[in-house]
Formats: structure tokens, C-alpha cells, sequence
């Protein structure tokens, strides 16, 4: 298994393997490991000109879990993602996916127009558009003749 | 929200397409046991149930679901923590399971799989009978 840094979203991990996970392991050491970031979520940033485009992989949760934030030029996104208590007679026998709080800060280049951020959640992704405010739009200055 | 009922076809044998030069990456899973089944928790962010491809073979739980990308392919990303691709990752189940019974549904970017175990492998309460 690839090694996973430390923090309070860590899973509680439980290393005993009860499916016989030989060929999982096998799978982990060949294949492209997708462990967690030193934050969490991970988030791309990406911008198309008059629109910055933060996007960050929030799987199972709904976005009451979810608050958007922006002041100035900074973006704000945190949440709660709960892992339901096994049901009845139920037991975890492997628990990997993150739980708790989490909150991500990001500083863009410029100043953010806070009244047309939109933020959706689809299939597990938050997409925050976070369109430039006037000011920080390149403006074409009339030269004047003398 | 559409559901992905994915039964057991003995002919189609799991055949990840590992020759291309595709990365694959491993889904974080949760699994519950019960007295009657395993469930299977995987985060899959940015996979539909169209993208998804279960099989059980011979005690092996393959899971692949094929996220696509989501941005054109030269995006100028001004940060980026993760890559996009399918995620993939396999399961031995040493106990015996009924393979026709699997189900598998896909929403919010979270795969459940429900793997009920053969009658002869689930748990018998035994009722006790006083003189």
C-alpha cells in the first residue's frame, strides 16, 4: 500500500485483512495509486479568461454538506462528509474512504465578482465558476489624441 | 437518479484494457461484512453508471468505472492536485458467494456493491429449544 499521509481525514484504517486481499495489493503496487493529498479534497484550478474554474472530487456527499465561500480574491470550500454506521449486524471489515471535516482555501490571482460564483455538484464533483470581478478585467484604455 | 443493475455474465470475462497506455487508479473502498452479504463502498468521483463495468469470476470482484474527462485536454490548469481516469481495482472473496444475486449502484460519484454470500456461507441463526 502506498503511503498515506497523516491527517483527520484519515480512514480508520483497518488493517486486518479478512478478504484475503493478495491479488488487491498486487493491483495497488502495479497500477497508478491514488492516495490522498496532504489536503483534502484535492482540487483543480483552471481559467478561460473571464472565469476561474475550481473543481474538486467530493464523492457521497449532497451539497447541504457543502459551503462555498468567496471574499476578495479567496475561495473558501468546506463541508462534512459522513461514512454511515454499518447497517444492523453489519460489521467494516475495510474502511478507506475519508471522513470528517474538511476545508480548502484558495487564493486566485485576482479579484473574485462574488454576486455570479455558481457552484453545482454532479456525479461526485464540485464545480465553482468564479467569474473575475470588473476590475480585474483587462479594459482597453481610449488614447486620446493630444 | 439512475441505478446500475449489474448481473453476472460467465462470458464476458474481465478484460481491462491494460495495454493501453492508460493510468489506472485505485478507488478508496469500504467493505461491510453482514451475517448474509459483503457490501462494497468505492469512491468513483466523475463515473456514471454507463461508465461502470463489475464482474465477479471464479472468487475475483473486478470494479472498473471509466471516469471521463471533464475538461478539454489542453487546459491550462493554474493548479493541479489530481488527474482524471478510470478507476479500477480488484477483490479476492474467499468465501462463497452467489454471483447471479451481485448489485451495483452508482451515484454521486460513490459505487455500492452488494455481494450476497451462497446460503451454504451465510449465517444461520439457530433457534433453541427449552425442554
Amino acid at each position: 500500500m502506498a503511503n498515506r499521509r497523516m491527517n483527520e481525514l484519515l480512514p480508520r484504517m483497518q488493517l486486518q485483512d479478512d478478504l484475503a486481499d493478495v491479488f488487491g495489493n498486487l493491483v495497488d503496487d502495479v497500477l497508478g495509486t491514488r492516495g490522498f493529498a496532504a489536503t483534502y479534497p484535492g482540487v483543480n484550478v483552471w481559467e478561460d479568461g473571464d472565469n476561474a474554474y475550481v473543481e474538486a472530487e467530493l464523492p457521497d456527499v449532497t451539497m447541504n454538506d457543502i459551503e462555498v465561500d468567496v471574499m476578495g480574491d479567496q475561495v473558501t470550500i468546506r463541508g462534512q462528509r459522513k461514512i454511515p454506521d454499518p447497517p444492523q449486524g453489519g460489521t467494516y471489515r475495510r474502511r478507506e474512504r475519508p471522513e470528517g471535516a474538511f476545508s480548502r482555501m484558495l487564493q486566485l490571482p485576482w479579484e473574485i465578482n462574488p454576486d455570479q460564483v455558481e457552484a453545482k455538484l454532479q456525479d461526485g464533483i464540485l464545480t465553482v465558476r468564479l467569474p473575475k470581478s470588473e476590475s480585474a478585467k483587462p479594459r482597453k484604455i481610449p488614447v486620446q489624441p493630444s | 437518479m439512475s441505478e446500475a443493475a449489474i448481473q453476472k455474465n460467465e462470458n464476458q470475462a474481465p478484460a481491462p484494457e491494460r495495454m493501453e497506455q492508460t493510468t489506472y487508479f485505485t478507488p478508496l473502498v469500504d467493505i461491510i461484512e453482514s451475517g448474509d452479504a459483503f457490501i462494497f463502498n468505492a469512491d468513483v468521483p466523475g463515473a456514471r453508471p454507463e461508465d461502470a463495468d463489475i464482474s465477479y469470476d471464479n472468487g475475483v470482484l473486478t470494479l472498473l468505472a471509466r471516469a471521463k474527462p471533464r475538461q478539454p485536454q489542453n487546459v491550462a490548469y493554474l493548479w493541479q492536485e489530481y488527474e482524471v481516469g478510470p478507476f479500477y481495482r480488484q477483490f479476492v472473496i474467499d468465501t462463497p458467494v452467489d454471483p447471479n444475486g451481485i448489485r451495483a449502484e452508482l451515484r454521486n460519484g460513490a459505487l455500492t456493491l452488494t455481494v450476497p454470500k451462497s446460503e451454504s456461507a451465510k449465517t444461520h441463526k439457530i433457534q433453541i429449544k427449552g425442554a
